[in-house]
């Protein structure tokens, strides 16, 4: 029996260097993206691990995700800031790839409509909220649409895409709110708001080790053990254990805040959720613009941000679409393989939001 | 505390170094603590459940060890009998029979105003009161003589690796291994290892991996094609198998390291090319449980060809009802005891089939493999669908729809697919050699190569979703 269980230990260790030197992963991953099984038995490498190989010293040599969705008004600056004509509206759209296609497509059923999109990959809509406050005095949008999608939600207990995405992590950082005994959003902003911030905290280790300590305080899905780089990354069993901690653990946080029944109403991210749809509402009406809410529910969520949302919708009187309508999300056939909505979806999506449109724009 | 959880993980540190050190007596007490331990993670409240069924059974035993009068025997079998499937059918059928009895009085215009009840089904409760009737039919019949230890009668009731899904001891199997010392060989602790190694790869690199495709198409409110339900009851197929099969290799595994040796559960089923052997593959404890107090008492084949028809279908029906407090598991019940009619309708009493030897019987067993497959996967919709409106809207798509270029099911991750492969690569093995240890005459490098390619397939499951075992809610 030690015999055979030294050959077991013997092939698996030779198996790991096989992997490792089959599916070697570049220094750089730059703009074209490595094969899958190279990015597959990387999934479990160290977030810090990855962003060493995401982040190149310009932005030419770094991986084009890298650079999404930073809160840098100053990168905003070439997007539309007023209707191209007298008749035409523009929407100031805020969120990510979801609401984006929702946008493109109601400006294909109606050319009429104008887009300014501002985003983050699977942006929670703390991002969106923060690019919303940050943009309010740069356009004249008659219509400002917040989406929501229903798998971000949980990146409200998070300050980066790096941590609660782990697999595949979004370098780009946004506020964590909370809920003041008044009722109020109260901002706590990261250390690091741009692409070269994030260049120079690496280059330095006394700024990274401040923005760590930032996200041990703040960031719910923060653990050390998928975050921070060291020895470990090397082997891939060691890599393929990480990963299935990091679903895990991940998975253990989501529990805290959606069940398969819906939001829990116990979560922390559900208060901080109804406040920011309120606050946003607020503040474009006392801009003279219509506040629009998109909520997208994707796949796994049925219509529970519909079901967790709706009184602050009603009592609000927001102007909301529901995806849940007319997608519903439990109807695989309004999802292609990488989990957005289909054209067709898109397409009565769209449909719903020019009605919605038509009915609030005086 | 599931097998494949990290509770467990911890649980099996401590119980199995502290069974290796203690003494045969305090060994049987530890692993009773340890087991009412483990049932009473999932919920407390199920102890006292437990404890019941454990006191009626011992006692009931005892006192048929004493009595001899025939009718005073079958007084004390039939109170064992009435209790025990008693407490299965109020913790299990109460709220579908009275849900069930309420709509359809409600169809003739009377409304019962029955309410159901909020009742927690205890993990383990199907499998749990079979395991100890098994005991008191077995000493009824005089196969074996009433244990005197309530603490030996509740380990084998309670025995953590088969508490929860089996696989359904006999009490005459189970008893006496407990009732004596047990031997921990080098050879039985590598065995058991490996059936819990292999466990674990098929419950968390293949079913777990699987189960998002199943659970999203199952679960689709939308239109759905004949292939994407072909493709994703095949994927049913395999989680259903992986998972529960995979349970059982882990409870043997468990109790083999221990020096126990628990029953086959499933022996290769979809090798099967007919529903008799399927039976005799697929889920063993049961099958034969249902078999030998069931069908056999309701009168087996002795009376004639129509009662023995009446007999299968009575016995599968119930076989399908013992699965869950559902309409669809009675239909796939029904279903499996019309295949078994009509098998034996044009079989006969011959079900028995010859191991392919040349190219030839090959090519024909294996179109008969394939074909029967079929058959069995139609009987999974059933098992698996969510109502009789699925099940319709489900069987008519399998006439429509075969468009390769619009498949809706999920593509399970990469894991279960590479997975799937080496099960059905080691299958392939094992049914050709008809040895269930056929890797064991394999050189040692290769048997090395074996369990490390097994453990890192397992390693790249680990980040599949966990799902709970399907049969723990049975």
């Amino acid at each position: 029996m030690a015999r055979t269980g030294c050959w077991t230990l013997l092939f698996l260790a030779a198996l790991d260097i096989a992997v490792n030197v089959a599916f070697r992963y570049p220094e750089r991953t730059g703009s074209v993206p490595p094969g899958f099984l190279t990015r597959y038995f990387e999934y479990g490498r160290s977030i810090e691990g990855k962003l060493s190989r995401m982040v190149g010293p310009d932005d030419a040599s770094s991986d084009p995700v890298a650079l999404a969705g930073w809160l840098d008004p100053e990168s905003w600056k070439d997007l539309p800031s007023a209707p191209s004509t007298a008749t035409n509206v523009l929407i100031a759209n805020y969120g990510m790839s979801f609401s984006f296609d929702v946008g493109r497509t109601l400006q294909k059923i109606n050319p009429r409509y104008e887009m300014r999109c501002i985003g983050g990959p699977t942006a929670p809509v703390s991002h969106s909220y923060a690019a919303f406050t940050l943009d309010r005095t740069r356009h004249q949008a008659k219509i400002v649409l917040i989406g929501i999608l229903a798998s971000s939600v949980r990146g409200l207990v998070t300050m980066t895409g790096q941590t609660w995405a782990f697999e595949s992590p979004y370098p780009y950082t946004y506020p964590r709110y909370r809920v003041t005994a008044d009722g109020k959003l109260d901002a706590m902003w990261p250390m690091i708001t741009s692409m070269n911030g994030l260049r120079e905290a690496l280059a330095q280790p006394e700024k990274w080790a401040a923005f760590v300590q930032q996200l041990r305080e703040n960031d719910d899905y923060y653990n050390p053990f998928l975050f921070r780089h060291n020895v470990l990354d090397a082997p891939v069993t060691v890599r393929l254990l990480r990963r299935g901690w990091g679903q895990h653990q991940n998975s253990a946080v989501l529990d805290t805040i959606h069940t398969d029944k819906g939001f829990r109403p116990d979560s922390p991210a559900l208060p901080v959720l109804k406040a920011i749809v309120r606050q946003f509402a607020e503040t474009a009406r006392t801009d003279g613009r219509l506040p629009i809410v998109l909520l997208l529910n994707d796949q796994g969520y049925s219509d529970h941000l519909y079901k967790a949302l709706e009184p602050t919708l009603r009592d609000g009187q927001i102007p909301y679409v529901s995806t849940h309508e007319v997608a519903p999300a439990a109807d695989l056939a309004n999802f292609v393989a990488d989990g957005h909505f289909t054209d067709a979806a898109y397409q009565r999506i769209a449909q719903l939001l020019e009605k919605v449109i038509q009915e609030n724009l005086k | 505390m599931s097998f494949s959880s990290l509770q467990f993980g911890v649980f099996i540190l401590i119980v199995y170094p502290l069974y290796l050190l203690l003494p045969f007596r305090w060994q049987n007490r530890m692993l009773l603590v340890a087991s009412y331990i483990f049932d009473g993670a999932w919920d407390w409240r199920f102890l006292g459940l437990l404890w019941f069924t454990t006191l009626l059974d011992y006692l009931v035993g005892l006192l048929l060890g004493r009595i001899e009068e025939p009718g005073q025997r079958r007084l004390c079998i039939m109170a064992s009998v009435v209790a025990n499937l008693g407490v299965l059918g109020f913790f299990k059928y109460f709220n579908f029979f009275a849900g069930s009895l309420d709509a359809l009085s409600a169809k003739f215009g009377i409304h019962l105003g029955w309410t159901t009840l909020n009742i927690i089904l205890p993990v383990g409760v199907s499998f749990y009161t079979f395991q100890s009737m098994s005991y008191t039919i077995d000493v009824y019949f005089k196969h074996m003589k009433p244990t005197k230890s309530l603490q030996n009668f509740a380990l084998y009731v309670v025995f953590f690796p088969q508490l929860v899904a089996g696989p359904i001891e006999r009490a005459v199997d189970l008893v006496p291994r407990v009732e004596r010392p047990r031997t921990v060989t080098l050879d039985g602790f590598a065995r058991g290892v490996y059936l819990i190694l292999f466990g674990l790869f098929k419950k968390i690199a293949i079913s777990d991996g699987v189960a998002a495709s199943v659970n999203a198409f199952y679960g689709t409110s939308g239109a759905v094609s004949g292939l994407d339900v072909v493709l994703a009851t095949y994927l049913f197929a395999v989680q259903i198998y992986c998972d529960f099969s995979g349970y059982s290799d882990i409870a043997r595994g468990l109790a083999k390291i221990m020096g126990f040796e628990l029953m086959t559960n499933f022996n290769l089923p979809y090798f099967a090319v007919n529903p008799s052997e399927f039976w005799r593959r697929w889920h063993i404890s049961l099958s034969t449980w249902l078999r030998d107090y069931l069908y056999i008492v309701l009168g087996g084949n002795r009376f004639g060809e129509l009662k023995t028809y009446r007999n299968l279908m009575t016995t599968m029906v119930l076989g399908g009802l013992w699965h869950g407090a559902a309409w669809n598991f009675v239909l796939w019940g029904a279903y499996q005891g019309a295949i078994l009619c009509v098998h034996r309708l044009i079989m006969g009493a011959k079900s028995a089939v010859r191991k392919p030897r040349s190219i030839w019987t090959v090519a024909i067993y294996s179109i008969q493999l394939i074909l029967f497959f079929q058959v069995v996967c139609y009987g999974w919709l059933l098992f698996r669908a969510r109502s009789f409106d699925q099940i319709e809207l489900y069987t008519r798509a399998l006439f429509q729809g075969y468009d390769l270029t619009s498949i809706t099911v999920p593509r399970p991750p990469f894991s279960a697919l590479v997975g799937l492969a080496i099960l059905v690569v080691l299958e392939v093995f094992q049914y050709a050699s008809g040895d269930a240890q056929f890797y064991r005459q394999w050189p040692r490098p290769v048997r090395g190569a074996l369990y490390a390619c097994v453990t890192f397939i397992l390693l790249m499951g680990l980040s599949n979703a966990p799902t709970q075992f399907i049969y723990f809610q049975f």
